[in-house]
């Protein structure tokens, strides 16, 4: 299993979900952050198409094949952001990514503190920058809890940010 | 917590200052100074805690080359234990420069304030003690080539200082050697040597002393070392142990013993690591490691890396790590990593990793382009 991720607070989150979900964390590759601040939407986007490849070719060979990628909507919609994503497999001569594949595309909007913030029962809106204070550990691990039951099949919906609640099929995608 | 470390005129560190954080990497090219910032560290853990004379490491064994004339070394420590802010600061010189290869300090000035108000001063070879309401009870006269602080006990009306000197005594510094890591052990020690030399006196000591940190460590090492089952001190004459691995291979199906020392040196290394990540970081500790990367396979570095990490939040403790290892810059260099150099080959900088890059390289790519200063 491999997870794309713009910054170590989406990691944290991911990680402490696939941790609630069962998953060996050692068996979860984490891939490189990017360097420069701000430049994380446009990591994810550049390194999406050769990690979905690599997802691809691993299918049927390796025990979990699983590609988890996270990128903030930050003022773009969460339409758009899957748009653009497309749109860069597209350029690098790959096909779109289909229902089926183990692929799950995360779009936070406005950003991951948003749902963070969401997650422990703030009233939250998607165009605030809730960047700062940096969430803190527990509160990710917290996060990542509620987080595991909203997506569980049987769950009762409570309001939500529309980009989390529309992720919730995404998250369902991990097994 | 280490909050700042100061040093000046000690080998490159010429009015040097580094602010660590909690989860913070030292990267920066071969010479510039990382190892010694470490170094300062464990010196005046050595000196001013555990009392050690320290002639090698201090004076002018370690004054800074291009600065012959200047004979006083200051060194100072900001730390944040429990509830209290605490500032040490120690000024040694060499009060009678003359041959070289003689080696004389002098402690000018030691000190310790909680809150900015003081709990130990040792001044012109006077000691004054002072209780936890700030008042000045005891003073002495005092050898002068050591540390008063290394001298004090521990008391009921002392414990602002105890905290501190708590702190700094626990301060663990690892610079992994596994060939150093013996099988035998004659006694306990409390707290590893730097290089692990004497890992089976820690381990014995441990599994009397943290029995429920080990046990932790060896279910992590079970993950880690296929066939792992246990990993004791074995008797093997008067007060003498012997570490043993015992390891159930695939091909046989009985559990063989194999002493640390015939295990390879990967294999000694992960369990340095794991055992360091879950017996050295307690809450307040400060863990130093320089280069943990060293030895072990690409595989098994980020699980300790993330493990680590995760054990440092919970137990709101420390880790400095010195690395040049592209897992570990990818993880933490874009988090607060910290860079020391050294322009021109002067006194080291340590500076925050703050690429102006947008290309969306990794911190590690920057790094071997040589991108990361300016």
């Amino acid at each position: 299993m491999a997870v794309l991720v713009e910054d170590v607070v989406q990691q944290n989150l991911v990680r402490r979900f696939l941790e609630r979900c069962g998953h060996d964390l050692r068996a979860c590759r984490f891939l490189p952050l990017p360097a420069g601040r701000g430049c994380g939407e446009k990591h994810v986007r550049d390194q999406y198409p050769a990690q979905v490849r690599a997802c691809r070719s691993s299918l049927g060979k390796k025990t979990s094949a699983l590609l988890v990628v996270m990128i903030d909507a930050d003022k773009e919609t969460v339409a758009q952001r899957h748009r653009q994503l497309d749109r860069e497999l597209e350029k690098a001569g790959a096909q779109g990514r289909e229902a089926v594949e183990p692929i799950a595309v995360l779009v936070p909007k406005r950003h991951i503190e948003t749902w963070i913030r969401a997650l422990l029962g703030e009233v939250v809106d998607e165009d605030t920058d809730y960047t700062a204070p940096v969430p803190r550990p527990e509160q990710i691990a917290l996060a990542a809890r509620t987080l595991h039951t909203l997506t569980r099949p049987s769950a009762a919906l409570s309001a939500m940010p529309a980009s989390l609640a529309v992720s919730i099929p995404e998250w369902q995608r991990i097994p | 917590m280490l909050q700042r470390l100061y040093a000046d005129n000690f080998r490159c560190l010429v009015n040097f200052e580094f602010r660590p954080s909690a989860k913070q990497l030292v990267i920066g090219r071969n010479g510039t100074g990382k190892s010694t910032a470490l170094d300062v560290l464990s010196l005046l853990r050595d000196f001013s805690v555990h009392g050690l004379p320290c002639e090698d490491r201090l004076g002018e064994a370690t004054r800074t080359r291009w600065q012959p004339d200047v004979m006083r070394q200051r060194f100072e420590l900001d730390a944040r234990c429990g509830d209290s802010d605490y500032q040490y600061v120690l000024v040694v010189e060499d009060p009678t420069p003359t041959a070289i290869g003689r080696n004389m300090i002098r402690v000018k000035t030691e000190s310790v304030t909680c809150g900015g108000k003081p709990v130990f001063l040792l001044e012109e070879g006077k000691v004054h003690l002072f209780n936890d309401r700030h008042e000045d009870k005891v003073q002495f006269d005092f050898d002068w080539r050591r540390s008063g602080l290394a001298i004090v006990d521990e008391r009921k009306d002392n414990q602002k200082l105890s905290v501190f000197r708590r702190w700094l005594g626990g301060i663990v510094h690892v610079q992994m050697n596994p060939w150093a890591m013996l099988t035998r052990s004659e006694h306990e020690a409390r707290a590893p040597q730097k290089n692990l030399g004497n890992f089976a006196d820690w381990y014995r000591h441990l599994l009397l002393d943290s029995s429920a940190s080990v046990h932790a460590a060896l279910a992590d090492l079970k993950e880690v070392i296929p066939g792992l089952e246990a990993l004791d001190a074995k008797e093997a004459g008067l007060n003498v142990r012997v570490i043993q691995a015992t390891i159930r291979s695939r091909h046989g199906s009985t559990p063989l013993p194999h002493a640390l020392g015939d295990l390879s040196e990967g294999q000694r290394a992960l369990i340095a690591l794991y055992v360091l990540t879950n017996c050295a970081i307690t809450p307040d500790a400060t863990l130093l490691i320089d280069e943990p990367d060293n030895f072990i396979a690409l595989a098994e570095i980020q699980p300790w890396l993330l493990k680590t990490l995760d054990r440092v939040d919970v137990q709101q403790a420390q880790v400095i790590l010195v690395s040049h290892h592209p897992e570990l810059l990818n993880q933490m260099a874009s988090q607060g990593g910290v860079l020391f150099e050294r322009p021109d080959e002067g006194p080291t900088r340590a500076l925050p990793f703050a690429p102006s890059d947008d290309s969306g390289l990794t911190p590690a790519e920057i790094i071997a382009r040589g991108w990361e200063v300016g």
